[in-house]
């Protein structure tokens, strides 16, 4: 199955890798979403990866696959209600990838992605929500679409247990104090108006760190 | 196809004998062919050794009709006087591979190897059996395996002759563009759809869409799901072309096995290449057609492209044979290449050349892997342009001559000599095995107040593997008066002290440093060369027979030593299975040298020497055992 990205595959297959996603929710709903993916730290295994045709019998993506999968991602998106001006870097020298998706409302970024998720599954993915903002309150549902679950089960356990060099980072912005976060994991930020959860892919596929949280605003 | 492989695996195990009757059957328009003496094979290893293996027990249990229990291969009923032979190949119309093995007891054969029932009673009963693209086939006890595929091309034409026809709306291809600039296609286009009864075709395949169509989940669904979407001409025509593929597939079958029945194909009676190829006995002789490769229009720029029209045509006169021989201590292995007088005349002049032995200091003894080249270009090009400039010139096709008359300019403009000094093809390559380096990555600091984070670039250590390249040129100053440049210029080049640091090399973030000292120029990704090693590695380098042997090598000259490379390279794989399979490689390692052979009136040859290290009766067993290995790692070979 295609995640969000062909790079998904080399997340997994590298272990050591970086993921920031960054989200700016303002009271109107609107917002910024950041996606960061860092490869720099794997970058000569990465590279003897794409140096290869398949891995397992499933296909390696080229370094044009990737490209032109981001490409068609941006465009897809900006083809969506509420969304404009969708972009995305593509650094192949330090393999790093940064979309950036300013977004009218939470609900309407939600519905794009899920649409990109279900065009790019050949099957349908067991994702139905994302994240939400209502009543000053934002809720994330799933990660899924970012750590799929089935990493679990198409890994070897060796493979599985290099995940755990891998670092998730998921920063929410709001343009109004933060009251309160449901999980003691989520640190809250000095200027009170950002939040962080660190995690990593393990933690989230074992579940030791839930992927449904909560953030309620003033 | 796994099982088609699996199969042609135990078939060439499964036979011994020495006879020429398969290779009666090789179709004339092969390009790769690989036959096995296993008379030759079963003096190295008795066919009945092979049920010790788990690999042969597993194919027998899950893909032969076996009844799940494992057998003896001489149980089989193939022919124990045969030879195996798979072939591949493909011509204006169609391609193909297929297998041919001699049998004794045709009956046995079919009935312990082909598990689908219908094929089974087909063969029994009527000798063939053909479907779609796939061809089975018993002839004079000889068994004949084959997948016959009509071209893309082929399917693309005709069907643009079926919608001009009907003034369907047909969609841009750039294939057809490009289609549309090859004179020849355009000649002969006629005459294909003329031999290929097109209106045959139009009604079969009119047909098959039509059935088809009454199938809602098929063609009829397909055609109206995207004419909403796109454009129904463009799903019509691919429906059409795809099931073009399909009628002509199983046609061009039905014709195979006609000349297999009524004619013998005979590249053997045709080809005096692949004649003179198996004149030599081998324990497995592999021949190659490179014509046929590269000239059937997969290219259009390489018919299209004057100069390398001479090419296509040096090309038919070409092939390649390889020799491949078990011995007590390994493998032996010879490749001929056949290039005729001409280019054999530039091949001499190439080797008129004199190693720089300065090189060789920079080649560590310790080096897991190595390569010389030493290649006198100046003469080689001279002797190329004095055979081939005018055959160009007295071409009697304009364009070749005009081909004869750029290249004369381009002669005349350039200073051979001092280009050829410029890259002499004195050189080496060296892998020095997987090392820790420091290389560069981008992590992230963050605010504390507001979780705004910023790039920062730290450095770390990993695993790289160690690559040096050297090589001698008489106009190295050429080369210091550019890296000066871009070092002061700042261009990613740093001088530091008598070597250049550049931060971008071929591997993502691990420098690359260059050193110039006198002749030699030294690229590699490890510091301690440039560093530690200015004037090469001295007692350590390589020495004795082994430099004397490299340094006085023609051409090329390969040694590799994988006794440490298992180790040193599992680090590297990021998939657990592979990463097992090489580790456990580590038992079975063995060390491999590549030399120039002889070097006659119309060919040359690489001769190859594997020698395994460790405990083996030969090369046969050796084999055998790194294949049992390597299947047990294979997901696809236990169907995951």
């Amino acid at each position: 199955m295609k995640y969000i990205f062909l790079l998904s595959i080399l997340m997994c297959l590298s272990g050591c890798f970086e993921l920031i996603e960054d989200i700016q929710v303002r009271s109107d709903g609107s917002g910024i979403y950041k996606l960061t993916m860092n490869l720099s730290a794997s970058k000569v295994k990465v590279m003897s990866v794409l140096s290869l045709d398949t891995i397992k019998g499933k296909a390696v993506p080229k370094q044009e696959d990737i490209e032109r999968e981001i490409q068609d991602m941006i465009v897809f998106f900006n083809a969506q209600n509420g969304i404009t001006n969708a972009s995305a870097k593509i650094d192949l020298d330090d393999l790093i990838i940064r979309i950036h998706i300013p977004f009218q409302s939470l609900k309407e970024l939600e519905k794009s992605m899920l649409a990109f998720i279900d065009e790019r599954n050949d099957e349908s993915p067991d994702i139905h929500s994302i994240f939400q903002f209502q009543n000053n309150e934002f809720r994330r549902y799933s990660l899924s679409y970012l750590i799929p679950s089935d990493w679990k089960t198409d890994l070897d356990k060796e493979d599985l247990e290099k995940l755990k060099e891998s670092n998730i980072v998921l920063i929410t912005r709001f343009d109004k104090p933060i009251t309160h976060v449901s999980l003691p994991q989520i640190n809250i930020s000095k200027s009170g108006l950002a939040t962080m959860y660190k995690t990593s892919a393990t933690q989230l596929l074992d579940e030791v760190h839930p992927t449904e949280y909560s953030i309620r605003i003033d | 196809m796994t099982k088609f492989i699996f199969l042609t695996t135990i078939l060439l195990w499964a036979t011994v004998g020495f006879s020429q009757r398969e290779l009666e059957y090789v179709p004339d328009s092969s390009e790769l062919v690989v036959s096995i003496d296993l008379k030759r094979v079963s003096e190295h290893f008795p066919m009945n050794e092979t049920a010790n293996y788990q690999f042969i027990a597993s194919i027998f249990e899950n893909y032969l009709n076996t009844g799940g229990t494992s057998v003896n291969v001489s149980e089989l009923g193939i022919h124990l006087d045969g030879k195996p032979t798979y072939f591949a190949g493909s011509n204006a119309e169609y391609s193909f591979q297929g297998m041919i093995v001699q049998l004794s007891k045709p009956n046995t054969f079919i009935t312990k190897t082909i598990s689908d029932n219908i094929i089974r009673k087909e063969l029994l009963e009527n000798s063939v059996y053909i479907e779609n693209d796939a061809l089975y086939l018993i002839h004079q006890n000889t068994y004949i395996a084959a997948t016959i595929q009509a071209t893309e091309e082929l399917a693309y034409r005709i069907t643009d002759s079926i919608f001009d026809a009907n003034e369907w709306k047909k969609p841009f291809r750039w294939e057809a563009f490009w289609g549309n600039m090859d004179w020849e296609s355009i000649a002969v286009e006629e005459e294909i759809i003329e031999d290929w009864e097109v209106e045959e075709i139009i009604e079969e395949v009119e047909a098959e869409l039509a059935e088809e169509a009454n199938d809602s989940t098929s063609v009829k669904s397909f055609l109206e799901l995207f004419g909403e979407l796109n454009d129904t001409d463009d799903a019509r025509y691919y429906a059409y072309k795809d099931s073009i593929v399909g009628v002509l597939s199983e046609q061009f079958a039905r014709k195979f096995a006609r000349h297999i029945q009524q004619e013998n194909p005979g590249l053997l009676r045709n080809s005096e290449g692949f004649k003179t190829s198996f004149k030599r006995a081998a324990d497995v002789t592999i021949y190659i057609n490179p014509k046929g490769m590269y000239s059937q229009g997969e290219f259009p720029y390489v018919r299209q492209n004057p100069f390398l029209m001479g090419y296509d045509r040096f090309m038919g006169r070409t092939w390649q044979t390889g020799y491949l021989n078990f011995t007590t201590s390994g493998i032996d292995m010879e490749w001929v290449n056949h290039l005729g007088k001409d280019m054999m005349n530039v091949m001499k002049s190439m080797q008129k050349s004199k190693f720089d032995k300065k090189l060789l200091n920079y080649i560590p003894n310790y080096s897991a892997a190595f390569m010389t080249m030493n290649v006198n270009t100046l003469e080689a090009y001279r002797t190329f342009k004095s055979t081939y400039m005018p055959q160009f010139e007295n071409s009697d096709d304009a364009r070749e001559m005009l081909v004869g008359a750029v290249w004369a300019l381009v002669d005349e403009i350039i200073d051979d000599q001092a280009l050829f000094d410029l890259y002499m093809s004195k050189a080496f390559i060296s892998f020095n095995g997987v090392r820790d380096m420091e290389v560069e990555r981008i992590t992230y600091d963050y605010d504390e107040e507001s979780f705004e984070y910023t790039e920062i670039i730290e450095k770390t250590t990993d695993k790289v593997p160690a690559i040096t390249f050297g090589m001698s040129t008489g106009r190295s100053h050429l080369a210091t008066k550019f890296l000066n440049a871009f070092a002061k210029s700042q261009e990613g080049i740093v001088q530091e002290g008598h070597y250049y640091k550049m931060n971008r090399g071929p591997v993502p973030g691990v420098p690359f440093f260059i050193m110039v000292q006198g002749d030699i120029i030294i690229m590699t990704n490890e510091v301690e060369v440039v560093r530690n090693h200015k004037g090469g590695y001295g007692k350590l380098a390589i020495s004795g027979k082994l430099a004397k042997t490299a340094g006085n090598a023609k051409m090329i000259y390969m040694k590799a030593d994988m006794r440490n490379i298992p180790s040193a390279i599992s680090d590297l794989i990021v998939n657990a299975s592979d990463r097992h399979f090489v580790q456990a490689m580590t038992d079975r390692t063995g060390e491999l040298e590549v030399k120039m052979g002889q070097l006659n009136k119309e060919s040359y040859s690489f001769k190859g020497t594997y020698s395994f290290h460790g405990n083996y009766k030969n090369g046969a067993y050796y084999l055998m055992d790194v294949l049992n290995l390597m299947m047990s790692y294979d997901d696809v070979y236990h169907g995951e």
